[in-house]
């Protein structure tokens, strides 16, 4: 009976329906045409013709720094943010850091991912091809490996908006990851960053990792930098006049053109929501970013003469944990 | 011939081209998949479809190394359950054993029949294996539970089919 029934079951499945011709090329239409724009990445912003993403604290590393780095321990649960220098052209990624082994992909290929464990990644892992299965693998009870992927913000996901650093406390129990198996545990954060939706996942090599390593998972979360868009602090009122008084003094040494073009130059400045341009702001970096930058318009007289439009410059600042970041300049 | 990870990595360039052949080189056997689960075109086109849609958002994070039909079809399979048990909720069907029929005749009615009174999940094991040849490590992976859940389902699928048809016999 038993070969019967596979018979008839695999002359049943040979005679089954196929697709219509008509559905079938409806559905080609919709899926190609579903296809998403490739993530954007820094050189790609800047190209902008009436947003002019210019991303300032990458072509000037040396001056600027952000970078995060963290001391979590005890009953601590939230990620601090203390001072690391490091260029911010790099692409996202995990920032070096003792103890962990990390890679990146940076922006220059289409699948924008990084990986970092506490363990060394498999050699196989390192072209972040998918999921570092291999290294996965190889998770200790005190392992710890971070996924990251990074996609240009899609209107299709309705993911919360954060500020860096992440918090582990934010992430989700989740069974696992296709590709990824021998874990103990696994936990998900799906998130907006500034321009980019992030989707982290944190395996454990223990299904109930210690209160060390979880620290350890905390502080390596806190390394994860976005590029371009800063970990921007809460402004107060006095913040528009210290930015003003920054950028004119900042200006001089950064300005583009002739330098003389600068003298006489004359600010205003306008915090958060109230800022004019606010709206560019947020979709460069997220309503987060912009509600905590200052706008500073800028008017240089030397200029006026040539062109209203070339006279006024507008930038916007942020404060970090660093001093005050110049992350963009919109025209 | 281009491989299936040659296609994916141009669509993640944004390539339509290589996701239209993604599209042509799997859609009929994804399509089957969803059909063998839902029973019916309709709802065979949405979760089929669908898969594709959500692959194609998802282009980045597929691991390239892994062979890509298993997963669209992990998908459609998944849509098509849904789907189903959305249909039944909306026509607010009591039928207490998700009978369902494919809408379209097999030449095996008793079998059809049979196969009807299947719930999806097993349904699916049994389409998965002997329609579209699934070895049961993967099936494993494509419906996401463990290799013993799907040597139970199997086995117990089979098991009723074999008891609805002996008792049409008798």
């Amino acid at each position: 009976m038993s070969d019967e029934m596979e018979r008839r079951l695999r002359d049943a499945g040979r005679r089954l329906p196929t697709p219509d011709d008509t559905d079938t090329v409806a559905a080609r239409t919709r899926v190609v045409s579903a296809l998403p724009a490739s993530p954007r990445h820094p050189s790609a912003r800047r190209r902008r013709p009436l947003v002019v993403a210019l991303v300032l604290a990458a072509a000037i590393a040396c001056a600027f720094g952000v970078g995060y780095a963290v001391a979590a321990g005890g009953g601590h649960t939230t990620t601090k943010i203390v001072r690391e220098r490091q260029a911010l052209d790099a692409g996202p990624g995990f920032l070096p850091a003792a103890g962990w082994d990390t890679v990146s992909a940076g922006t220059a290929t289409p699948a924008i991912s990084a990986i970092a464990a506490n363990v060394p990644l498999d050699p196989r892992d390192r072209d972040l091809l998918g999921p570092p299965a291999e290294t996965a693998k190889k998770l200790g009870p005190n392992g710890v490996l971070f996924y990251a992927m990074f996609a240009a913000t899609s209107p299709r996901e309705r993911l919360p908006q954060k500020l860096l650093p992440l918090q582990l406390d934010d992430a989700r129990l989740t069974n696992g990851f296709e590709g990824v198996v021998s874990v103990g545990s696994t936990r998900r954060l799906q998130v907006r960053v500034a321009a980019w939706d992030l989707d982290v996942l944190v395996f454990f090599g223990a299904a109930h990792p210690s209160s060390g390593v979880l620290a350890a998972a905390r502080e390596e979360l806190g390394r994860l930098a976005v590029p371009a868009c800063p970990a921007a602090l809460p402004l107060a009122a006095a913040d528009a006049a210290r930015a003003k008084s920054y950028l004119l003094r900042w200006l001089p040494a950064h300005y583009s053109g002739d330098a003389s073009e600068v003298a006489g130059a004359t600010a205003t400045a306008t915090l958060g929501t109230d800022a004019p341009r606010h709206g560019e702001a947020a979709h460069d970096c997220g309503a987060p970013v912009a509600d905590r930058s200052v706008e500073v318009d800028v008017v240089l007289p030397k200029l006026a003469q040539v062109s209203a439009s070339l006279s006024e410059q507008t930038y916007f600042l942020a404060k970090t944990a660093t001093g005050w970041l110049v992350w963009e300049r919109a025209r | 011939m281009e491989t299936d990870a040659d296609l994916v990595l141009a669509a993640r360039r944004g390539s339509r081209d290589a996701l239209g052949r993604l599209f042509d080189r799997h859609w009929p056997r994804v399509w089957r998949a969803a059909y063998s689960t839902s029973g019916d075109r309709e709802l065979a086109n949405d979760a089929a479809q669908d898969a594709f849609l959500q692959a194609a958002s998802a282009l980045h994070r597929f691991d390239v190394r892994r062979p890509l039909e298993p997963w669209l079809v992990r998908i459609a399979v998944n849509r098509a359950i849904d789907l189903v048990r959305a249909r039944r909720r909306l026509a607010a069907e009591e039928l207490a054993d998700e009978r369902f029929a494919f809408d379209e005749p097999l030449p095996d009615e008793e079998l059809r029949e049979a196969l009807g009174r299947l719930t999806p999940e097993r349904r699916a094991v049994i389409a998965l294996h002997y329609w579209l040849d699934y070895t049961t490590p993967e099936i494993a992976e494509v419906l996401d539970v463990p290799l013993g859940t799907v040597n139970s389902r199997l086995a117990r699928a089979l098991g009723d089919l074999r008891r609805q048809l002996e008792a049409r016999n008798v």
